[in-house]
């Protein structure tokens, strides 16, 4: 679980946890893979670096606000270039 | 070219919670970043600042002085930076403005004090905490627009939109919303990381210190909590990957400014008071009271002293010390004047211009002390002069320098408090979730040293091994160890006054103390690199005592003077090698009075040499047991050199003093004394092979070159090597012992008047109140109960009773106006006691103190009665059923011990001794007579333990035992303390301790130890 509410993260969003598949371009996610088919990146809104619960030995996370054609999402990858990431959130 | 990168907003530890490294540590990692040009920008600070200069010249960046501010109202951070030497006053007046504008702890810096000196400053938006970014974030477009427009009415184009680095949630957001208002408005970009911690591996800590600062449990959020690690200082490579496309315009707003940007103009200069009107009438002035002094101190010998008081006035007019020394001759005047007790300390008594000018008492030319050990042209440094004032009205000697330098020239100097091992341990610990029983617990139980050392020696300390803690218990310790020496808040040094020629707003910002005294923002050693003149005035409350003393003999010996003690009084030597010197000054200590039994003292030397022996580096140096041997003659005297034996001969051969280890260098090998003096410091502090081979190789050279042999030059030089770090200050020791051999007499001749004088400047020296108490009884001196109508505020000494009187203040919590208030009710008839209390106000929860502790015993020996009338109502004026019990012995020691401290009636002990008696405990008076090696069984309570430093390295455990007799020493080995050391230092066990072992030579051996059975 992230530290919501931390230097103004926001917090009332459906939350979901699923593995996707990811494609880069230099730090930047392009498209992802989900639910059978790959999803373009129109636009890449925000990026983040969030340290988790660094006290538990929780690893950091970089988060990737997406605009795509069939909605907007968050991706959580463990950094850019990795091979999977999770949708962290989906925004209705 | 030079360096490209900048860093325009930088916290250091000096942002106190919102920052964790050092100046230099910061500086450091910028260079090895590329940064050419940094800001400090601390919050509402500028207290870092001297650190940053010195560390930003060696590494070659360019320094710009800056602070974060709040703008009052909510408004966000914004950060404010001086471009030059001519607009830093600005910055110290906006400080000043934001401290003491408003309460302590929550400064801030209104919109009109902004409008009013602001203009003329760079200011910078703030980042995501400042007055733009949080407005944007909020979505209040409209709001952050006249935000805008007002700061860039107030800065024109000295406002910047400030662009971070810090991978955040909305960064690109704000970063959008940021340029259209740099378009909108033409206010450039800039583009600047916000730091708050050199290294990356430093976030946790600095996470932590955070949740310290909100009062946050670790998992709770808050928005000044770090979402991630990116507060480190980057390089620009880093930022402006964060940035995006903002970068290159961004950068550029940033290297612009930097260009411009130049560092404050602070250090290298002289900002002493002129007491002439150029250097030369000062110094006219100096000697003109240095040779009146002399002729005052001498007499008609005064010409023995010309040649050292000419040698000293040059030195301190070469180094420009003029003035100096005669603020502090202006002070010691006013002293003198004002009646006030004072006493010049340290290598200052090395100087016979200082005794001559009235500054300390110490005759250096008597003693043949070495003026280089105290100022040098080699050293040349700014002399430290501490004086001791009576701690009662030192405060009016500060008050005098304000008036006569002016307000805005005088301010308090600051001490930084850093998180000790326990406070960060507690703080800490609270943040990560640790219940507070527990914590309070551990840091009890902890060791005096690093707790890193702790956490790995874990099982060898009794105390913590006992503890029942949690397995989180060493992770605890291990986080808290980050913090430990980290800067946590600013506080006021003890007696530090620091002067200007100038207004100190020139150099300083003034917060408010605690106490409410006008606070610089730099500490002792930053006002010296700001050439500003700090003067040592400290409280001694031994001096408070002394006074009252002498007032108390004077009730009834009105000629009595104790400026005219007799020099060598039999009874203080006799009353010294019996090591009867509870309540003296520095000679009271378990090792002191041990050593005295050693030593035997029998004439003044041996006084100053006691005082300088029980020191750490003395006993670390294993001069102590040398010395006594020597000084007993069970030892033959050695020299290391026949032409040292002049030098050495007071200490026996040994190289006691640290001014015998510059005249030992300057006798054997031609070193002039200051350059002597610079050798023993190099000594001291430098302990690199190279280093020590360069100095033993000049000194061999220079002593051979005088005829001396090459094995006695290297003999001498290792001894000397063995010595210079751990010797004393012969000077400081010298100056002490005048005032300790005031004590002893006084103790000797008059211990009614010295005890009650002690108990009135309380707290102080080394025993708490019960063992001075306890001493009164030991010396056949009455303790006279605390009384409504015969006790005043403090306690007073009864002569026609012999008594020492108990006072109203003894009770916690009672206040001087309480006391004088019941003082003057009582005055008036009364029909019943309680009626005193009435007329004073007094508030019922002392008025049922004064009952506990027997004020009313005499008028009502019924105190349960009484309580029932004080705190009760009686609307019927009925009487109370049955008669009341008197309290027992237990029940009034019960309540004596936690209202005043000690027993008044009895000490605690006596409740056990019937118990102790039929089971064959000594009391401690019993046992202090038992010979050498004889086993004995005593009980008390314990007093003061501790581990000090010791020669070999082992740890030995000191400490005493009080019982209604006295004091017994005991000492335990490392083995005994494995064992038994969680009874005196675990926080779990408290209460009075039965201990066996051996005497030996007034000590008592532990060879076991338990608690003792509630009577």
């Amino acid at each position: 679980m992230r530290r919501e509410g931390q230097s103004g993260a926001s917090s009332n969003r459906r939350q979901t946890r699923m593995a996707c598949q990811m494609a880069w371009q230099g730090d930047e996610p392009v498209r992802f893979f989900w639910r059978g088919r790959w999803r373009q990146v129109i636009r890449v809104q925000e990026a983040w670096l969030d340290a988790g619960r660094w006290w538990t030995g929780e690893k950091p996370l970089w988060f990737y606000r997406v605009a795509t054609a069939t909605g907007m999402y968050e991706l959580a990858a463990e950094g850019a270039g990795v091979a999977t990431a999770q949708i962290y959130r989906v925004y209705d | 070219m030079g360096r490209p990168g900048t860093l325009l907003h930088v916290h250091s530890a000096f942002s106190f919670l919102d920052g964790v490294s050092l100046p230099e540590s910061l500086v450091a990692a910028a260079a090895a970043r590329d940064i050419g040009t940094m800001a400090l920008t601390d919050t509402h600070r500028l207290s870092g600042l001297v650190l940053f200069l010195k560390a930003a010249a060696a590494a070659g960046i360019k320094p710009v002085a800056g602070a974060t501010v709040r703008v009052a109202g909510d408004g966000g951070v914004l950060v404010l930076l001086a471009p030059g030497p001519d607009r830093y006053i600005q910055l110290t007046q906006l400080l000043t403005h934001a401290h003491v504008g408003h309460p302590r702890g929550a400064p801030a810096v209104e919109r009109d004090a902004l409008e009013e000196w602001g203009p003329g400053l760079v200011a910078l938006s703030g980042g995501r905490r400042g007055v733009l970014d949080r407005l944007i974030y909020a979505g209040r477009h409209q709001a952050a627009l006249r935000q805008a427009e007002w700061l860039r009415g107030i800065f024109g184009p000295h406002f910047f939109l400030e662009v971070g680095a810090g991978w955040l949630p909305g960064d690109r957001t704000v970063r959008r919303a940021l340029q259209e208002l740099s378009e909108h408005l033409g206010i450039p970009l800039l583009a600047t990381p916000e730091v708050h911690y050199a290294y990356p591996e430093d976030f946790p800590l600095y996470d932590l210190l955070v949740a310290v600062r909100h009062g946050l449990r670790v998992e709770e959020p808050h928005p000044d909590r770090p979402l991630n690690a990116e507060g480190y200082v980057k390089s620009e490579a880093e930022t402006a990957r964060a940035l995006g496309d903002l970068a290159a315009p961004a950068l550029r707003g940033a290297a612009m400014l930097a260009e411009r940007l130049e560092p404050p103009d602070l250090l290298g200069k002289n900002r002493t008071p002129r007491f002439g009107d150029d250097p030369d009438a000062s110094f006219k002035r100096l000697a003109t009271l240095a040779w009146a002094g002399a002729r005052h101190r001498y007499g008609r010998q005064w010409r023995r002293a010309e040649a050292r008081i000419r040698h000293e006035l040059r030195i301190i007019t070469d180094l420009g010390f003029q003035d100096y020394f005669l603020a502090v001759e202006d002070v010691a005047r006013f002293a003198r004047a004002a009646g006030i007790r004072f006493a010049g300390r340290g290598s200052a008594a090395d100087s016979v211009v200082a005794y001559c000018l009235g500054i300390t008492h110490v005759d250096a030319l008597a003693r043949d002390l070495l003026f280089e050990r105290f100022l040098s042209r080699e050293r040349a440094e700014t002399p430290d002069i501490d004086l001791d004032f009576d701690a009662r009205r030192r405060d009016e000697v500060a008050e005098y320098v304000r008036q006569r330098y002016g307000a805005g020239q005088v301010a308090a100097v600051a001490t930084y408090q850093t998180f000790r091992a326990r406070l960060a341990l507690r703080q800490i610990g609270k943040v990560l979730g640790f219940p507070a029983g527990e914590l309070d617990e551990l840091a009890k139980s902890l060791p005096p040293r690093p707790l890193l050392q702790t956490e790995a020696a874990w099982e060898e300390v009794p105390e913590l091994r006992e503890l029942k803690v949690s397995p989180r218990a060493h992770e605890l310790l291990r986080w808290a160890a980050l913090a430990e020496g980290v800067p946590r808040h600013i506080g006021t040094h003890l007696g530090g006054l620091v002067i200007s020629s100038e207004p100190l707003l020139t150099v300083t910002p003034f917060e408010t103390s605690a106490k409410g005294i006008q606070l610089a923002q730099f500490d002792k050693r930053d006002v010296e690199d700001l050439g500003l003149l700090k003067l040592d005035l400290l409280s001694l409350r031994t001096f408070t005592a002394l006074t009252d003393t002498v007032a108390t003999i004077r009730q009834v010996e009105p000629e009595f003077d104790d400026d005219r003690l007799p020099a060598a009084d039999p009874a203080v030597y006799r009353r010294l090698q019996a090591a009867d010197t509870i309540g003296t000054f520095q000679l009271e200590s378990p090792a002191q009075r041990a050593l005295a039994r050693r030593l035997e003292p029998d004439r003044y030397e041996d006084i100053v040499a006691s005082l300088a022996l029980i020191r750490p580096g003395p006993i670390k140096g294993n001069m102590v047991d040398p010395f006594v041997a020597r000084r007993r003659g069970e030892e033959p005297v050695r020299y290391p050199h026949p032409e040292l034996e002049p030098i050495l001969k007071k200490t026996f051969g040994v190289v006691l003093f640290q001014e015998q280890v510059i005249a030992i260098a300057s006798q054997l090998a031609g070193f002039n004394p200051g350059e002597a003096d610079q050798l023993r410091r190099v000594m001291t502090h430098a302990r690199s092979t190279a280093e020590m081979e360069r100095l033993g190789t000049r000194f061999r050279e220079k002593a051979i070159a005088r005829g001396i042999s090459p094995e006695a030059a290297e003999e001498v030089f290792q001894q000397m090597v063995g010595y210079a770090s751990y010797g004393f200050n012969e000077a400081h020791a010298a100056a002490f012992a005048e005032t300790a051999y005031r004590t002893v007499y006084l103790l000797d001749r008059y211990p009614g008047p010295y005890l009650t004088g002690l108990l009135n400047a309380e707290p102080m020296g080394f025993y708490p109140l019960d063992v001075l108490i306890t001493e009164a009884r030991r010396r056949e001196l009455a303790i006279l109960p605390i009384d409504i109508e015969r006790s005043e505020g403090p306690y007073f000494y009864d002569h026609a009773a012999r008594g020492i009187r108990v006072g109203f203040l003894a009770v916690k919590g009672l206040e001087e106006q309480v006391a004088a208030q019941i003082a003057e009710a009582r005055q008036k008839p009364w029909h019943h006691p309680l009626q005193i209390l009435e007329r004073a106000g007094v508030r019922p929860d002392l008025g049922a103190l004064l009952i506990r502790v027997g004020a009313f015993d005499r008028q009502r020996p019924d105190r349960e009665h009484l309580l029932s009338e004080w705190l009760f109502a009686n609307p019927l004026g009925l009487e109370r059923s049955g008669a009341g019990r008197p309290w027992s012995l237990g029940e009034r020691l019960h309540w004596e011990y936690q209202i005043l401290g000690f027993g008044q009636s009895e000490q605690a002990m006596t409740l056990f001794r019937p118990g102790l008696k039929a089971r064959g405990f000594l009391t401690a008076a019993a046992a202090n007579n038992q010979p050498d090696q004889e086993p004995i069984r005593v009980a008390g309570v314990p007093i003061r333990p501790h581990r000090p430093p010791t020669r070999s390295g082992r740890l030995i455990v000191f400490f005493s035992l009080l019982d209604e007799t006295g004091l017994i020493d005991a000492s335990m080995n490392e083995e005994r303390y494995r064992r038994f050391g969680h009874f005196l230092f675990s926080a779990q066990h408290r209460g009075p301790l039965s201990v066996a072992g051996r005497m030996r030579r007034g000590t008592l051996m532990v060879t076991a130890m338990g608690p003792v059975p509630l009577p």
